[in-house]
C-alpha cells in the first residue's frame, strides 16, 4: 500500500504542479492581453454658435436636432467622412453646448442639424417634406471653444448630403 | 546553458499547451458529420438557399465591430478573433458552414460600410465565391461615403463590377450601414443600373444592433423607398430582413414591407436573422404576417450568416419549425427555401 503510494504521490504533485503552471501561464497571457483595453481619451470642447433659417419658415418653438461628428476617421480603406460623436436638442437662435471630444476616434468637428417644422419627430416622411438641415464645418479645430452658425436651408439632406463637399 | 535550454523548453512547452486549449476551442462547434443536404417536411426533402451571407477579413473590420464580434470569446483570448474571421468569412469557411447547415447554396454580399461593419470588395469577393462558383454567387455593393465627390468613379467601378465580375447576380446596399438616406435621389442611379443590367437589389431595411448603424426612419422605413421602386419598376428590390427592427427586437416595419411587396411586383422580402435567438419571440408573429397576407411567393430565404459555426443551421431549423407550426404548405416551404431565389435571379432550379 505505502509502496503503491510512493509511486502515485509523485506523480501526482507532478500532474497538480504541471497542470498549475499552465493555469497560471494562461492567466497572465489573458491579463496581458486584457489589460490593453481602457478608457476612451477625451477633451473638453465648449461649442456654440446661431442657428439660423431662411426668410418665411415659421421656426418658433420648434426642436432643432444637432449632431456632432468628426470630419474623418480611421485610416487606409477604412478612412471615411463624418464619423458620429454625439447629438443634443435646440432651438433655432443661439445655442451652446460642451461635450467630450473622443480624440482617438477621429479627426475635425462637424456640427449638422435639421429642424423638425412639423414637429412629428422624423427629418421629413416620404410625402411631407419640409424639415430644413444644414452643416457647418470647424475650421478652427482643435480647439477648447469653437463656433459653429449652422444656416437649415437644405430639405430632408442628411450630413452626406454636405460633406464632404464637392470639389469646386 | 543547460538551464536556460531546459527553461526554453519548459516555456516551448507551455506555449504549446496553450495553443492546444486554444485549438480545442476553436475546434469546439465545428465537430460532427455534415447533415444530408435540404430539410425534411412531410416526407419531402427538400433544398435549401440561404441568400444572405457575410464575408470579409479581419484588416478591413472597424475597431468597434471588431469589439463586438469578439464578444463570445472570453478576454485574454479576443486575439483569435483575427484567424476565426479570416476563416469563417472566406468563401472555404462559408462552404464549410453551408455544409454543416444542409444548405445547397448561398449568396455572398460585398459591402462597403467603413462607419460599421467594414468592407468586403467587390474583387475579394469574387474571389472567394469563385471557391465553388455552383454553390456561391456574389452580390455586388459600391462605396457610397463620399458621394459628392466620387460619385461617378465608384458608379463605373460598380457597373464594371456587375458586368465583368464571374457570377456577381445582384447588389447588396445597406442604407442604415452605408449612412445614406432611403430617400436622397442623388443615389438613385444605383437602382437604373441594377435594372439595366437586370440585378436584384438586397437591400438592408430596419435596424441592426452593430454599433454605429443609424436607427432613424429615413434610413430604416421601407417606405422611403416607395418613390424608388415606382421609378424603377424594371429594378427588383429585395427587402432585407423584412422590416425587423433588431435594435428594438420588434416587428417595426414588417408590415410596410408585406403592403410594399403586396403592391409592387418588383419588391421581395428577405428574412435574415429573423430565425436567430434574439428574434425567436417575434418569430411565430413575423411567420403568421407572412402567411396571412399570402405573400409566400415573395419571401427569399437568408439569414445573416455565417457570424458563428452552427448559425446557419439553427437559423434553418428554427425558420422551418416556425413554417411548419403554422401550416406553411410544402409547396409554400419550397418557394421559401429555394424556388423564389432560382426565380427571381433566374437560375435553375437547385436539386438535392
Amino acid at each position: 500500500m505505502n509502496r503503491r503510494l510512493d509511486t502515485l504521490l509523485p506523480v501526482a504533485i507532478c500532474a497538480v504542479s504541471g497542470l498549475f503552471k499552465v493555469v497560471v501561464m494562461v492567466g497572465l497571457v489573458a491579463m496581458l492581453l486584457a489589460c490593453t483595453e481602457g478608457a476612451t481619451p477625451t477633451t473638453p470642447v465648449s461649442l456654440s454658435g446661431k442657428i439660423s433659417v431662411p426668410d418665411g419658415v415659421q421656426s418658433d418653438g420648434a426642436k432643432v436636432t444637432v449632431n456632432l461628428y468628426h470630419a474623418w476617421a480611421l485610416e487606409g480603406p477604412l478612412r471615411h467622412p463624418v464619423e458620429f460623436i454625439e447629438s443634443f436638442e435646440t432651438s433655432v437662435g443661439q445655442y451652446s453646448h460642451s461635450f467630450a471630444y473622443p480624440v482617438e476616434q477621429g479627426e475635425g468637428l462637424l456640427v449638422y442639424a435639421w429642424l423638425d417644422l412639423d414637429a412629428d419627430g422624423v427629418h421629413c416622411t416620404p410625402t411631407v417634406r419640409d424639415d430644413r438641415a444644414g452643416l457647418s464645418v470647424v475650421q478652427e479645430f482643435p480647439a477648447a471653444e469653437v463656433t459653429a452658425d449652422i444656416r437649415l436651408d437644405v430639405p430632408c439632406a442628411g450630413p452626406d448630403w454636405f460633406y464632404p463637399p464637392a470639389p469646386n | 546553458m543547460l538551464v536556460v535550454i531546459r527553461g526554453k523548453g519548459k516555456l516551448i512547452k507551455t506555449i504549446i499547451q496553450v495553443t492546444v486549449l486554444a485549438c480545442g476551442f476553436l475546434l469546439l462547434g465545428a465537430c460532427g458529420g455534415d447533415p444530408e443536404p435540404g430539410v425534411v417536411v412531410d416526407g419531402q426533402r427538400l433544398a435549401v438557399v440561404d441568400m444572405h451571407l457575410h464575408a470579409g477579413r479581419w484588416e478591413w473590420t472597424p475597431p468597434r465591430f471588431k469589439e463586438r464580434i469578439t464578444e463570445r470569446i472570453p478576454r485574454g483570448f479576443k486575439w483569435v478573433g483575427e484567424y476565426l474571421t479570416n476563416t469563417w468569412l472566406s468563401g472555404e469557411g462559408i462552404i464549410g458552414h453551408l455544409d454543416s447547415g444542409g444548405v445547397s447554396a448561398g449568396g455572398v454580399f460585398a459591402l462597403y460600410s467603413p462607419h460599421t461593419t467594414g468592407n468586403a470588395p467587390n474583387a475579394w469577393v469574387a474571389e472567394q465565391i469563385a471557391v465553388d462558383p455552383s454553390r456561391l454567387f456574389g452580390f455586388a455593393s459600391i462605396r457610397v461615403d463620399q458621394w459628392n465627390v466620387d460619385s461617378r468613379e465608384q458608379l463605373a467601378a460598380f457597373e464594371d463590377a456587375l458586368v465583368n465580375l464571374d457570377n456577381m447576380i445582384g447588389v447588396k446596399l445597406a442604407h442604415a450601414h452605408q449612412q445614406f438616406r432611403f430617400d436622397d435621389q442623388r443615389y438613385y442611379e444605383i437602382y437604373e443600373i441594377a435594372g439595366r443590367l437586370g440585378k436584384p437589389i438586397y437591400l438592408h431595411t430596419a435596424t441592426s444592433p452593430n454599433p454605429g448603424t443609424r436607427i432613424e426612419p429615413p434610413y430604416t422605413s421601407p417606405a422611403y423607398l416607395e418613390q424608388a421602386i415606382r421609378l424603377y419598376p424594371d429594378t427588383i428590390f429585395i427587402l432585407g430582413h423584412a422590416g425587423w427592427d433588431s435594435y428594438r427586437r420588434k416587428l417595426t416595419y414588417v408590415d410596410a414591407c408585406i403592403d410594399l411587396a403586396q403592391r409592387y411586383p418588383n419588391v421581395y422580402m428577405e428574412p435574415g436573422a429573423l430565425g436567430a435567438k434574439r428574434a425567436a419571440e417575434v418569430l411565430p408573429d413575423f411567420i403568421g404576417r407572412i402567411k396571412k397576407a399570402g405573400v409566400a411567393h415573395k419571401l427569399i430565404y437568408g439569414s445573416d450568416g455565417p457570424q458563428f459555426p452552427g448559425y446557419i443551421g439553427s437559423h434553418l431549423e428554427a425558420f422551418v419549425a416556425a413554417m411548419q407550426a403554422a401550416g406553411y404548405t410544402v409547396d409554400e416551404m419550397r418557394m421559401i427555401l429555394a424556388d423564389n431565389f432560382s426565380r427571381v435571379f433566374n437560375l435553375p432550379k437547385f436539386e438535392l
